[in-house]
């Protein structure tokens, strides 16, 4: 008896191994192409998170079931994420390569910065040219509340699940 | 005199070896540009100082040179159309729609602001580093959230691809700026004005390259596609923009023709293999800005 249930377990692994490997997808790397991603232990939108991804992290493939992949990350964990949060490509940043070495040649005078650039407010180059266009305060002003609106991934999780997109669909 | 000869062909050496090999290339030239000051060649100094501007002129604009033009391009926008209007939830909306479609664009990883201009007319623009701004005209148009989302996704697009940021490197030569970034526009604030009018005339007055309108209308409709919105959404919007603007001489100076516009998403759509998964959500939008517009 023992001896026949044994058999049947190599078995059932086997065939399992076999539909793990034979699945085109296996082994594929993938990358993060949301700006924010979470990693499910199930194919739902209702499974629990078991990891959260930043754009750009690497991915492989264990298998893929309609809109939903299995992968597995670089940390070794396993879970399943949406499709359209992955791509085959690795997503470009803001600066590539070029442009990150063109800031860098630039940079021997990047004291004329001031420190708000990219935090908040205008930067002195767009001061310096709304004076010189005549640009009322009150408009410096609507594009420095522009520059520092912030909305959390999490108030757009939670509109894209109430309006049943992305990951929420089905 | 041998000794000048010799720090000449030195700094001649880190010069080639800056231009060979681009990794390090602003350590090499400041190192290039040392030697030759402390050789007393003042001469060569300048020249390589010029030679890294030079270099710096010809790369793509990073990050933080396009977030200043992009403010002072958002300055102009807001000046020229009415000023912002002020609603704080549909501002919110809007945002919030703008930037579930900017989580999965092509260009995920920078921050979207999205503001509404207090102007009938209908329109929309975009800034560099994500500076979008929708007309209240334009929201009038608009029946649904799938509408709206896509018509965002137009304007990602001109984002991602840096579609303006090519007119501003145009504009740069145009100018005569040859250095980069945002040490010539600080140092030399009249040229900097000068690039940014160039860049505003273009954007709001005779219209980007008609293929960047239609690469914008191809990307309207995959990103709003990758949220989960029905993409036949945008067919709808461009087909009743259509019967509204008839043969209104000033918007297609701007734009390409509807036919073009409408054959393009059509074509992506099908090729692509988008799906019309009926998702418009017209009563969150209603809902939304019933009322305020």
């Amino acid at each position: 008896m023992n001896h026949r249930c044994a058999c049947l377990a190599v078995m059932v692994s086997l065939v399992t191994a076999a539909i793990v490997i034979t699945d085109p997808a296996f082994g594929e790397t993938v990358y993060v192409a949301a700006k924010s991603a979470q990693l499910r232990s199930g194919k739902t939108s209702l499974d629990p998170v078991v990891a959260s991804l930043r754009l750009g992290e690497t991915l492989e493939v264990v298998k893929r079931d309609d809109r939903w992949l299995q992968v597995l990350t670089t940390k070794g964990v396993t879970g399943w994420i949406y499709s359209t949060n992955v791509s085959s490509s690795k997503p470009m940043g803001g600066d590539n390569e070029l442009a990150a070495l063109g800031q860098s040649v630039r940079r021997t005078d990047a004291s004329a910065v001031t420190a708000s650039a990219g935090a908040r407010g205008l930067d002195k180059a767009s001061e310096d040219y709304a004076k010189r266009s005549g640009i009322t305060q009150q408009q410096r002003d609507a594009v420095d509340r522009m520059t520092a609106y912030k909305i959390s991934d999490e108030e757009i999780q939670a509109f894209l699940k109430y309006g049943r997109l992305g990951e929420y669909a089905d | 005199m041998q000794t000048k000869i010799f720090h000449g062909l030195m700094v001649f050496g880190l010069v080639l070896l800056s231009t060979g090999s681009l990794a390090g290339c602003a350590e090499i030239q400041q190192a290039a540009e040392n030697a030759a000051r402390g050789s007393g060649n003042q001469r060569l100094a300048k020249t390589i100082h010029g030679g890294g501007n030079l270099i710096g002129g010809l790369l793509p604009i990073g990050y933080e040179e396009e977030q200043t033009i992009g403010q002072a391009i958002a300055l102009q926008v807001i000046t020229r159309y009415g000023g912002v209007y002020d609603q704080p939830d549909l501002t919110r909306y809007v945002n919030l729609v703008g930037r579930a479609v900017a989580l999965t664009c092509d260009r995920a990883d920078i921050e979207y602001r999205f503001a509404i201009l207090n102007h009938d007319s209908i329109n929309a623009f975009a800034a560099p580093a994500g500076y979008i701004f929708v007309t209240r005209g334009l929201l009038k148009t608009i029946r649904n959230e799938a509408e709206l989302a896509t018509v965002l996704g137009h304007e990602i697009g001109h984002v991602t691809q840096k579609h303006i940021l090519d007119v501003i490197q145009r504009s740069k030569q145009v100018a005569g700026v040859a250095e980069a970034g945002l040490a010539y526009a600080n140092k030399n604030p009249e040229a900097f004005k000068n690039v940014i009018d160039g860049a505003v005339k273009k954007l709001l007055d005779e219209g980007l390259d008609q293929s960047k309108e239609l690469e914008s209308d191809r990307l309207a409709v995959v990103f709003g596609s990758r949220v989960g919105y029905d993409p036949t959404a945008y067919v709808t919007f461009l087909d009743r923009l259509r019967t509204i603007k008839g043969d209104d001489q000033a918007f297609f100076k701007t734009h390409p023709k509807f036919s073009d516009r409408l054959t393009v998403v059509q074509s992506t759509i099908r090729d692509q293999g988008l799906k019309a998964t009926g998702v418009l959500l017209a009563d969150r939008f209603s809902k939304t800005s019933n009322g305020i517009l």
